[in-house]
């Protein structure tokens, strides 16, 4: 019986994303609010009337959703701060709690400290003990920390006004196109409206690579973890940093690999091809995700891929390999989607 | 010719600053990557609720660049349409040449 020192988290992360949202994120909206101020005097002498007014109140608005995103970012930046000053506390402690291990005699192998060998050395096996429960009560009390002020926290981030507004323009733009001139004369911008108001769900999905990396992590907390994150792709880039998220196991690192692959093809094209898997194969995918999710603490997670019998594993390749020689036909889609934006 | 310059200058100054607003936040999802921590899948969804939003006013810039490049080519258009008009109205003065 031992107990371990290892730390539960590095303070470099949340150090990380403070900084970044204090400097990229609130640099970009601050460049943002200037261009759009700097288009609203600009517009002030060539908009007048009932355009003038209506461009005025909308940009108002515009305005004052850029500066309270801009709050929020703050506002998480200070979380992710305090949240790095606890870690960094947690690990000072368990530092600590490594000197006194040492300095009393107790054995310290890597970050195990280990039990004394004489079980009638009763002052050894006090500090042993006294050691332990500090360590047990430090990480109850940094999961504690974490639901009171983070996870507690998040539902207040989300901006639901904002949203309306966004949903509200586009759709009210769009049908305007659509009355001034019919379905037929849609120009690029009425697609691009168009684009956004058939899939006003995409506002209520997530962009980019925070889109996969929250599928990803959202899907390994649910029923069939493996499929989610089979799934949740929508490119490289993105899956990059999906993987870059996940404990760094070998499971994961297989499960994560799939994804990669499989984030080429697009989720369609990986959702037919999770279905072509067999049952046994993608019960053990979704075990592996699961374990290796749970276990982001554990020193060690047992590599479940080992277990997955060959002829699944060769199965598994071939639909990846499908995915593959498929997917040169949806990124070219993809890509010629992309230009009719620009 | 007033009413060219406004439309040029609209296109040119008005919708062009608010592209370039939908640029400045198009990168953002790009954020950092996060290793694990108790408190990594917080620190996710709050990345995921900010991100959304900037998402939408990036969209929304898009967007209204575009409505202004339209008003821009309406204000073009009716320029054209009161030219050709005067021309009917005022044979004698000729084609109104802008």
């Amino acid at each position: 019986m031992s107990f371990s020192l290892t730390s539960a988290g590095s303070p470099n992360v949340p150090r990380a994303a403070e900084g970044w949202l204090r400097s990229t994120g609130v640099d970009a909206l601050d460049a943002c609010a200037d261009e759009v101020v700097a288009a609203r005097d600009r517009a002030v002498s060539q908009l007048v009337g009932s355009s003038g007014l209506a461009y005025s109140l909308h940009v108002g608005q515009l305005l004052h959703h850029l500066e309270e995103l801009r709050s929020r970012f703050v506002r998480a930046a200070d979380l992710f701060g305090s949240y790095a000053d606890r870690l960094a506390a947690h690990e000072t402690l368990l530092a600590g709690v490594r000197a006194r291990a040492l300095a009393a005699g107790l054995e310290v192998a890597g970050d195990l400290v280990l039990p004394p060998q004489d079980p009638f050395d009763l002052v050894a096996g006090k500090t042993w003990s006294d050691l332990a429960g500090l360590v047990g009560d430090e990480q109850h009390d940094l999961l504690a920390w974490v639901s009171a002020h983070l996870e507690a926290a998040v539902e207040s981030f989300a901006d639901e006004s904002l949203l309306d507004y966004v949903r509200g323009f586009v759709e009210s733009y769009h049908s305007t196109l659509i009355s001034a001139g019919g379905e037929g004369v849609l120009t690029k911008a009425g697609r691009l409206a168009t684009r956004y108001a058939d899939d006003l769900t995409r506002l209520g999905r997530l962009p980019g690579p925070i889109g996969l990396t929250y599928d990803a992590v959202t899907a390994l907390e649910g029923d069939s973890p493996a499929e989610g994150l089979f799934v949740a792709g929508a490119g490289f880039v993105a899956a990059t940093v999906a993987v870059a998220t996940l404990p760094v196991t070998a499971t994961t690192a297989t499960v994560a690999g799939v994804t990669v692959l499989a984030t080429v093809g697009g989720s369609l094209a990986a959702q037919m091809a999770w279905d072509r898997m067999p049952d046994e194969a993608t019960d053990v995918l979704d075990e592996a995700a699961k374990d290796a999710w749970d276990a982001t603490a554990d020193v060690g997670v047992e590599i479940l891929w080992d277990k997955v019998p060959e002829p699944m594993q060769d199965t598994a390749d071939e639909i990846v390999a499908d995915v593959v020689d498929g997917a040169q036909d949806l990124i070219s889609a993809g890509f010629d989607e992309v230009r009719t934006w620009g | 010719m007033t009413e060219l310059r406004i439309g040029a200058d609209l296109e040119s100054q008005v919708a062009a600053r608010h592209h370039a607003a939908a640029e400045e936040l198009s990168a953002l999802p790009g954020f950092p990557a996060l290793g694990p921590g108790p408190g990594t899948l917080a620190m996710l969804k709050i990345f995921a609720a900010v991100l959304q939003c900037s998402d939408g006013l990036a969209a929304t810039n898009a967007l209204t660049a575009d409505a202004v490049r339209q008003v821009a080519h309406a204000v073009r258009e009716t320029d054209v349409e009161v030219g050709r008009r005067l021309e009917r109205v005022l044979p004698d003065l000729g084609p109104v040449v802008p």
